[in-house]
This record gives C-alpha cells, structure tokens and sequence, in this order.
C-alpha cells in the first residue's frame, strides 16, 4: 500500500505538537517557519541555550527542505518544493520533525550520509564538520553535507530516519532530530 | 578607502567595513537560504581593499546565529584577510560569543584551527 502523507502527518499531529505545518517552502515560508517557531519558543520561555540550539537546528532542517523537497508528480500545485515540520515538546526533549519527497535514485546517498554521521563520536562530528567547512566546495543548493553534520553536532543525538514510498517516482523521507 | 556598509535583516546580517580605519564588524544573524548572493559583493569589497590595506585590520565578529550556507563564505572572508597577514601586515579576529553560548565558541574554534589569523575569543554575558 502506498504512503498516505494526510494520515501519516495526522497521526504525528498530537497533544505534543507545539507547531505544525505542510506546504509549500519557498524563501518566504523558510523566513515565517523560522518566526513562528522563534515566538513559540520566546512565549515559553525557553532557556536561551536550549533556545539557541533548537533554532540553530530548525534553520539546517528548514533550509534543507528549501533545498531538497521535492514536488511529486501528481501533485496540483504550481510551486516546487514542498516539506513538513514539526515541533513537538515530549516534556524531558524536544522532536523536531522534517519530511520531504526525494526521488528514489537519492535514496542510497542521504541514507549512507546520516548512517555514518549517526555512528561518529563527537570528536569525530567536530573533525568532519572541520574537513567538510577547510575541502568541500559549496553550491547555492547546500554546503557539501555540512548541514546534517552541524545538526548531529548541535543537537548531541543521532537522526531518526524513516523512508516510506510514495509512487514509482518518489520516497518520502521523515528526519527526526531531538534536542 | 570606502566603506562597506549593509544593513542587517532577519536573515541577514550587519556589514560594516570601515576602509580607511582597517575596523570590520559582522553582526547579527546570518541565515539567508543562498549566502553565496550574500556574501559575493562583500567577498570583492575585500579584493579592492586587500590590495592597500591598512596596516592593522580587526575584525569583530558579534553573531547570533549562523547557518552553514553562511560559514564557507565566512571562512572565505577570513581567507582573503589571512593574505595580507600573511604578508606581513597585523589583522586580528574578535570573535565574540554569548555567555554558555558553547556552540558559538566552538564555531569559532573551527576558524581558529583553520586559519593562521589571531583569534580572540571574547565572552559577553
């Protein structure tokens, strides 16, 4: 049976959820994903240092959805990129929940990224983020993998990854970052 | 020379290069989706000036956040400056990061380690 995006963002949609939204993520959704979560987080007042690392990782996840999200095919919209974030305050941690379409032939190369920068120390994060920032040439669309370095390292946990298909074409990838 | 001013915004931050006195601020955040557009003009204000620069350059970098579409292009910043120390001239870095702000300090520890430029780490409370 193919992924149901409606029931699978529904059924994440709960008590816990302290912000939600699926759509479309152009330069202007990034900039009042970013000012939504800021207020949510500034009404609760939130330790600055808890603060800080929640928001340092939103704008990696949020970003990365600007980038990379892609739109499926039978998809009525006009725009094209497309993602899901989720907030969730689960009492002792925060989630942070990002979802987008990959086309499949990506799979291999995103699940490979975050299973090795899910087994590195974080001696070994920092050592990496350093190698990728010194070597890796960068492109408008990211920074040569650095985003999901600098999230594993900011927040201190491993990504939880899920990869669900969708049709012929696309996956749908659901990152999962606590804080 | 001239100066190289950019006001800041919510996703991008204060530019304030002063030519004549050799004095550089980089204040604010820096989380624009595309820092390449950003940074470009900045990146070749420093080419002119590199090429008669003031016998002493400080740098003070005072940001809040930054993402890491921002931090090559901060480092490609630092780069230009690290030839001119390296010929000789005196340029030091202040990099400022709030009090248990660890993440900032260690962001600027990568710099440090990178380039040869003197760091200052500065603690604000």
């Amino acid at each position: 049976m193919n992924f149901d995006l409606n029931q699978w963002y529904s059924e994440k949609i709960d008590e816990d959820a302290i912000f939600d939204y699926m759509g479309r993520i152009e330069d202007v959704d990034v900039t009042d994903i970013l000012q939504s979560i800021e207020q949510i987080l500034k009404d609760r007042n939130e330790s600055p240092k808890l603060f800080k690392k929640i928001f340092n990782v939103l704008v990696e996840l949020v970003q990365n959805l600007h980038h990379h999200g892609e739109v499926p095919f039978d998809f009525d919209v006009s725009y094209e990129k497309f993602g899901v974030l989720i907030l969730r305050d689960e009492g002792t941690q925060y989630r942070i929940c990002a979802g987008n379409f990959i086309k499949i032939d990506g799979l291999r190369l995103i699940r490979d990224r975050i299973d090795q920068i899910n087994t590195l120390s974080s001696t070994e994060t920092q050592s990496l983020y350093r190698i990728i920032l010194e070597n890796e040439q960068f492109s408008e669309k990211g920074g040569g993998g650095l985003g999901m370095v600098d999230i594993a390292r900011k927040s201190g946990n491993n990504m939880e990854y899920q990869f669900f298909e969708y049709d012929p074409n696309f996956l749908f990838l659901a990152i999962d970052v606590i804080i | 020379m001239n100066s190289l001013i950019i006001e800041g915004s919510p996703k991008t931050p204060n530019i304030n290069f002063d030519g004549d006195e050799g004095s550089f601020l980089i204040s604010g955040r820096s989380i624009p989706e595309n820092s390449l557009d950003f940074y470009k003009p900045i990146i070749e204000w420093l080419d002119t000036y590199i090429s008669e620069p003031k016998e002493a350059t400080i740098v003070n970098i005072r940001l809040e956040y930054f993402n890491t579409s921002s931090s090559k292009c901060l480092l490609d910043v630092f780069k230009k400056l690290e030839v001119i120390f390296k010929r000789g001239q005196k340029v030091g870095i202040n990099w400022y990061y709030e009090a248990d702000d660890e993440d900032m300090l260690e962001a600027g520890e990568d710099y440090q380690s990178i380039i040869k430029i003197p760091f200052t780490m500065i603690e604000e409370e």
